[in-house]
């Protein structure tokens, strides 16, 4: 099988390094811990279509990060993409929106379940941030209830004591419980009656580096329960899982209803533009608030939105790509099972966790990460990965060759944990 | 934002601790102290205590206990600290016929320790000099870690959440600590592990001491594989924090 090279990356890399700072910032980059080694990996892409992008060097990818999440029709959609060129003869970001913004807003109130409104942001950090401001303005209350390990974007508030950039301020109204804990919750409640203005928490827990846990069965009733109880809003960030789970939200995937829930990722099948959702009665405190920015109500990634959300509809996108990522993940568990490996998988097949868990340090998952990187499957080390409907039969097949011949590597460069004979 | 607390057990813990490494990399500490047999001891009033024991050319530190023929005493952290910065002096509760020693050898040995630790561009074209002192500024950082995820208000909870296991700070080929969290802190030591559960590895001295002076920054050295990770990447991700904030209390 070919091992790819990525001289011209490198060179671009090189480049990059001179005027940016870390060459790629952010969790595209190769320093944020999920591309481990770096020279694994390639650096740049040349063009993209489908399940697949391509690297300046010419090395084809299946693409298992779908941009961390955006593409879920496949890049370069061809109905998305007609729809934002035809936009773009009339216009896209102009000083009154236009009229496809209330399309929009209107298609989301009738595709997802809980929605009676839709606010247009950016990303998905902008919609947790608003979620919050949202609560806020309607309890009159300052605290946060938020579940450890959970990840709602970059904002201070979002972010670690100690952390740089930080201070203690940033993070004094926040209260952390455990997932899947209820009783904790309840306490966290009871400890702060009348101070809570919102619990946030994504549909099911899936942080980085840890296996992901789905709710316990009866978690999300009791947490609705509890909830409208003590008049706190419970917000989904659903920036992540949205539209992967069920086009309907993710609340309603588990069987319950929430007040607010955050959309981006894979509205726009990556155009940018993210949304808040919310329920008739925080309407008013969602409108008393400003916040707002420069691209906001372009209308270019509102065409794409609707195109994108229609088609997701059309062809029911939200099973595919959990009928593709079961298929995968299954494969991935034999073939795995065959050379003797323990490969744990978790969280919801469309956008599963994986890790091998024949060592501690993570360092065997990374090897073969690795591997099957250079051989062209794009998995990155401790994100969750995530699945397109444009992914195919034949592409899961060529990712289980690729996983097999890794599998076989990374045993036979591990004799301490897999024996000389593999 | 320094604490004083902080700074006083960074003064102690990192920077008197490193006088044990100079004594064993540099032959001129090395004479300074070769015909001494002394222990000194450093007690701050509601902060941290030590012993330095001079014996044959070398130098051992000992944490946590200030015994000695010369005992010096301090009223407070910030008095600790002045002494450090030279603006103040201790108080001697013990050999005080003995204090020739503080104000000769000992005296010669921090001035050597910080033209280490503050090189000048002339000291570090010299390739031998540059070395050393990349490697007792390694120290440096990483015993500070120790400290700041221990001590450091806004960096403890960091240090008290580290995961079970190992964490190796090291120089290819070149020196090593080794990083772990105990019952009550977070312990850095300097040797080898082959157990480590994550690892950052500097590709050699030059790649060490660019990072740790600030000519290149961690995302960057990553990037460039310069600095090597490897393993349980939230061990390093809260030893990356705690760099960032031990840089606050180097400056």
């Amino acid at each position: 099988m070919n091992i790819n090279n990525y001289k011209k990356s490198e060179e671009a890399f090189g480049r990059a390094l001179r005027v940016i700072p870390t060459g790629i910032h952010g969790h595209l980059g190769p320093a944020e811990g999920c591309m481990i080694p770096p020279s694994a990996f390639p650096r740049f892409a040349s063009k993209a279509k489908g399940a697949y992008f391509w690297d300046l060097d010419g090395n084809r990818f299946v693409d298992y990060m779908c941009a961390y999440g955006p593409n879920i029709l496949g890049y370069n959609d061809p109905d998305v993409d007609a729809a934002v060129q035809e936009q773009l003869q009339s216009g896209n970001c102009t000083t009154v929106p236009f009229t496809n913004m209330i399309d929009l807003a209107e298609l989301l109130v009738d595709t997802v379940d809980m929605a009676d409104w839709a606010f247009f942001a950016k990303n998905g950090g902008d919609t947790t941030s608003m979620a919050l401001m949202v609560a806020k303005a309607a309890t009159g209350r300052k605290k946060t209830i938020l579940v450890k390990g959970n990840y709602h974007g970059v904002a201070p508030w979002t972010q670690v004591l100690g952390a740089p950039g930080i201070v203690e301020e940033d993070v004094t109204n926040n209260i952390y419980v455990d997932w899947n804990n209820y009783e904790q919750l309840e306490r966290a409640v009871e400890e702060n009656k009348d101070e809570v203005a919102c619990f946030m928490s994504t549909p099911y827990w899936h942080p980085v580096f840890v296996d992901n846990e789905l709710p316990e069965p009866s978690y999300w009733k009791r947490v609705r329960d509890l909830c409208t109880r003590n008049g706190i809003v419970l917000a989904v960030d659903d920036v992540r899982c949205g539209f992967r789970l069920s086009e309907k939200g993710s609340d309603h995937y588990y069987g319950f209803k929430a007040d607010l829930v955050c959309f981006c990722k894979a509205l726009g099948n990556g155009y940018n533009f993210s949304v808040l959702c919310g329920i008739d009665v925080l309407k008013d405190a969602a409108s008393s608030i400003t916040y707002t920015g420069s691209y906001w109500l372009s209308a270019a990634p509102f065409a794409a939105g609707i195109a994108c959300i229609n088609k997701i509809r059309e062809i029911g996108a939200d099973s595919i790509v959990m009928d593709l990522g079961s298929q995968l993940t299954q494969g991935l568990s034999e073939v795995a099972s065959k050379h003797g490996v323990d490969l744990r998988i978790s969280g919801e097949p469309s956008m599963w966790y994986m890790r091998i868990a024949d060592d501690d340090s993570l360092d065997i998952h990374q090897q073969w990460v690795a591997e099957c990187v250079k051989r062209g499957v794009f998995f990155t080390n401790h994100h969750n990965l995530f699945i397109n409907s444009a992914l195919s039969r034949a592409d899961i097949d060529f990712t289980l060759e690729v996983a097999d011949e890794a599998f076989a590597v990374v045993v036979k460069n591990n004799p301490q944990v897999y024996g000389k004979g593999g | 934002m320094k604490d004083t607390l902080t700074l006083a057990h960074i003064n102690m813990n990192v920077i008197l601790r490193n006088i044990e490494n100079l004594c064993r990399i540099d032959e001129t500490a090395k004479s300074l102290v070769a015909s001494d047999d002394i222990a000194i001891g450093f007690r701050v009033k509601n902060g941290p205590s030590c012993t330095l024991r001079f014996s044959k050319g070398e130098c051992e530190f000992i944490r946590g206990t200030a015994r000695g023929r010369v005992l010096l005493y301090f009223k407070s952290p910030d008095h600790f600290n002045a002494m450090v910065e030279g603006t103040a002096n201790p108080i001697p509760l013990r050999g005080l016929f003995k204090l020739g020693f503080l104000t000769g050898a000992f005296k010669e040995l921090s001035a050597l320790l910080e033209r280490y630790l503050r090189p000048s561009d002339e000291d570090l074209a010299d390739p031998v000099f540059r070395t050393m002192s990349t490697e007792l500024t390694l120290y440096t950082a990483g015993y500070a870690i120790g400290e700041v995820g221990t001590v450091d208000p806004m960096s403890k909870g960091i240090g008290g959440s580290m995961p079970t296991g190992e964490i190796v700070l090291e120089v290819a080929n070149g020196p090593s600590l080794v990083i772990y969290r105990d019952d009550k802190r977070l312990v850095v030591e300097r040797r080898r592990s082959d157990s480590s559960r994550a690892a950052m590895t500097f590709s050699d001295m030059d790649s060490a001491f660019a990072m740790l002076t600030g000519t290149i920054d961690s995302y960057s050295a990553i990037a460039q594989e310069r600095l090597r990770l490897r393993g349980f990447v939230p061990m390093l991700d809260k030893i990356d924090k705690l760099l960032f904030k031990v840089s606050e209390y180097l400056k």
